[in-house]
């Protein structure tokens, strides 16, 4: 059997608190778990278990206090700064609950910013890139009188679908997804999961949280128990 | 792109008389890559980045740049000839106050294109072309090319500081506070600007702030001085999300959001 | 004049004045000298010398009579100009002054004349080997209405660092259509200093490229001493797009008819009635002596 995409090992994740007298708060206490390509694992336990924290963990937001993560092979815990971004550039893809809206991006810009990162002063190169945010966007229905628009003002829904289009523009191999239909209706929630399932079937391996039991059931191929370590 | 930083500092320290400014402070910084360094006033910030732009002497320590093509270049130990040229051709510096980085009563065009008149430049017309380019960029009208800054606004002021430092196309920037100073609104618009800039042209970049939103917004790595030390270093999500140092966690609690 | 003779008018205006040769000691002269033979070996480049007191004010020629009395000799032929003209005061008040304290011949014709001091023109008739031009100069420093600050300005003639000029020129095209300096218009020396050629009008610019003459300019005021050796290239600043231009006139001169000098305004009646006359009187004077009329 190949290389799983993600493989985690006794990853314990501890935060210390100084404010408060240097608290020690442990979230992870050494999980393990595997992710391969065209695995769907849905992360379980209850709030408060570290689901979000492994995610992040995984992405490198969060620095571990222990363990081992490899995604595609290399090695994320206490990886310098230069691999990581390498890493989240070629290899890993990360949604999070909702967007962090830069202030004047047009939501156009904001879906297709990790194209056009790679376009530099190539005009054609950032035409392509917009037109793949157009199809996107339309997918997901965001009206078209938006895509010039600031995502600030809109609402969740809205946001997170921006969100979600901005990480289906450039799909990277490993995906992470936090609670990705968290504010969207029925039928954008549909929407969304046939395209992250259409992902999963093109072969990317994705480890996300999902709350809701259908779109748990709908996309994930296998669930992982926090609390249970498996 | 090159696998070597474009700019690397070593064990840098300055004091002035008693007072520690900087103690022991090295970096690595690699092409089209922007670096935010962070801190409250008194941290020692402004000094390190007057001393990576070989503008203040270090009392200990060194700052190399990898020039295009000599290799690598003490940034302090070069005569002031080679720094200037420097300065003109692969850097640029962004001051605080837009006023420090601008001639005030020349026309804007005339700012834009002196560093090109100074490299040799000598062809009216084009220099204007080049001028109005680059006012464009900076989302400034070019119609506006003839007008003194004394009568442009604080954030026009700062976008055609900006512009004049980037028409020569530098590999490094080092910004100084670069929106702080301004309206909020027209500092999201400059911060916008200057990620769309820095991504576009794969600019390397020091930005010094005391704003961790501008650092989030504009850097992919992050560190945080206090006291003339590094207290911490890493990605800007990093160092905002997951703050492992007690000053840094308290820095980024008092942060007020809205 | 042989030297006996010369030696002998030398001891006679010692005798009536009771001054050194040219009036300055010869530790002055030593010391002017030396800053005359810096500026040669770096031409375009402002040497500062220890400026002394002469019997006139600053701002009325003290610099170049400072030069002047260092190079003359008592074989020299001395023409001092001012505006091109022989017999204004001030022209007429320098000559008379090395006459007694130098005892020297001078002279209004150009081609006679060995050493020439000027202020504000450079003669019509082309100059020779055997010439020493002497200006006089107000501001020595071509950036300082740019630039006021001598910290600056020294380190941008060290670093050949003159962006600021050409945004001076610049600007002028974009206020006025073209550069808009008439006089004391800004040349690039030997390819590397940027100088002042003093108030000359631009018209008399192309006359400093690679001259046979030596051109020597003194600032007393400033304190300041700067050449051109014979034969330096000398080029006007400009743009490719809005190269330097001299002066033209429509007219020629009323009194001799040239049409290659430079020519000054002269009102003649209260309507408004005016001729040109060439500002260099020698040159004018010349032509009509071989027949030439307006």
């Amino acid at each position: 059997m190949s290389e799983p995409a993600v493989a985690i090992r006794g990853l314990a994740k501890s935060f210390f608190l100084h404010a408060q007298g240097g608290v020690e708060l442990r979230v992870l206490h050494g999980v393990s778990l595997d992710v391969r390509a065209g695995e769907c694992v849905a992360l379980e336990g209850r709030s408060g278990a570290g689901k979000s924290t492994l995610l992040k963990c995984v992405y490198g937001s969060y620095r571990p206090s222990g363990g081992s993560i490899r995604v595609l092979g290399h090695e994320v815990v206490g990886a310098p700064a230069r691999k990581l971004l390498a890493l989240r550039r070629e290899a890993l893809g990360y949604v999070s609950q909702f967007l962090r809206a830069v202030p004047r991006v047009p939501a156009l810009d904001v879906v297709a910013e990790p194209l056009l990162e790679r376009c530099g002063e190539d005009a054609e190169a950032a035409r392509a890139a917009r037109r793949t945010a157009e199809r996107l966007l339309l997918a997901l229905r965001v009206p078209m009188r938006l895509w010039g628009v600031p995502p600030a003002t809109f609402s969740g829904g809205e946001q997170q679908r921006v969100n979600i289009a901005r990480a289906l523009a450039s799909p990277r191999p490993v995906l992470l997804l936090d609670e990705p239909t968290a504010s969207l209706d029925a039928e954008n929630r549909a929407t969304v999961v046939a395209l992250i399932s259409e992902l999963r079937r093109a072969g990317a391996a994705i480890l996300g949280i999902f709350h809701d039991a259908q779109v748990r059931d709908a996309l994930a191929t296998r669930v992982f128990d926090l609390e249970r370590g498996r | 792109m090159n696998e070597e930083p474009i700019l690397r500092a070593s064990g840098l320290a300055k004091r002035y008389g008693a007072r520690v400014a900087l103690e022991d402070v090295s970096l690595e910084l690699w092409e089209g890559e922007v670096l935010a360094v962070v801190g409250e006033s008194g941290s020692g910030k402004s000094t390190l980045l007057a001393v990576l732009a070989g503008r203040v002497a270090p009392d200990a320590g060194r700052v190399e740049y990898r020039t295009r093509h000599e290799g690598w270049r003490d940034v302090h130990a070069m005569s002031e000839a080679a720094r200037r040229m420097l300065e003109r051709t692969d850097w640029g510096f962004v001051h605080q106050r837009p006023e420090d980085g601008l001639r005030m009563t020349v026309s804007a065009g005339a700012n834009v294109g002196e560093r090109l008149m100074g490299l040799g430049a000598r062809h009216y017309g084009r220099i204007r072309s080049q001028a109005a380019h680059w006012l464009e960029q900076v989302e400034m009208d070019p119609a506006r090319m003839d007008d003194a800054p004394l009568s442009f606004s604080g954030g026009m002021r700062q976008r055609l500081q900006i512009a004049r430092n980037l028409v020569t196309r530098p590999r490094l920037v080092f910004m100084d506070e670069p929106t702080s100073g301004l309206d909020v609104s027209v500092q999201a618009r400059l911060l916008d600007l200057l990620r769309g800039l820095t991504r576009r042209l794969a600019l390397a970049a020091v930005v010094v702030t005391h704003d961790l939103g501008v650092a989030r917004l504009l850097a992919e790595r992050m560190m945080v001085l206090k006291d003339g030390r590094v207290v911490e270093t890493g990605l800007a999500d990093q160092v905002l999300d997951d703050p492992q140092h007690p000053y840094t966690q308290q820095l980024v609690s008092s942060v007020i959001t809205p | 004049m042989n030297a006996p003779t010369a030696l002998a008018s030398v001891r006679r205006a010692g005798e009536r004045t009771r001054y050194n040769f040219a009036y300055l000691d010869e530790r002055t002269k030593r010391m002017i000298r030396r800053a005359i033979l810096k500026a040669v070996a770096i031409p375009g480049y402002q040497v500062p010398f220890s400026s002394r007191e002469m019997p006139l004010p600053w701002g009325w020629g003290t610099g170049g009579m400072q030069v002047t009395a260092a190079v003359l000799g008592p074989h020299d032929v001395l023409k001092v100009i001012d505006q091109g003209a022989d017999d204004t005061v001030n022209a007429v008040n320098i000559r008379r002054f090395f006459e007694r304290t130098a005892g020297v011949r001078t002279t209004t014709r150009t081609a006679e004349a060995t050493l020439i001091q000027t202020r504000h023109r450079i003669p019509e008739t082309p100059l020779t080997e055997d010439q020493i031009v002497v200006f006089q100069v107000p501001v020595p420093e071509p950036l300082q209405r740019l630039e006021p600050r001598e910290t600056e300005t020294r380190r941008m003639h060290a670093l050949a660092d003159y962006g600021l000029m050409h945004v001076k020129l610049y600007e002028d095209i974009t206020r006025h259509g073209r550069i808009a300096t008439s006089y004391d218009y800004p040349v690039t020396v030997n390819g590397r200093y940027l100088m002042s050629p003093s108030p000359i009008p631009k018209f008399d610019n192309p006359k400093l490229d690679r001259s046979p003459a030596l051109m020597l300019f003194g600032a007393g005021r400033e304190k300041r001493i700067y050449a051109l050796p014979p034969y330096t290239p000398v080029a006007s600043l400009g743009f490719e797009d809005h190269p330097f231009e001299v002066q033209r006139w429509d007219a020629a001169c009323a009194l001799c008819g040239s049409r290659e000098s430079f020519l000054d305004e002269v009102i003649t009646d209260d309507r408004g009635g005016r001729m040109y006359v060439c500002s260099d009187t020698d040159w004018c004077a010349g032509r009509r002596a071989q027949g030439e009329r307006a």
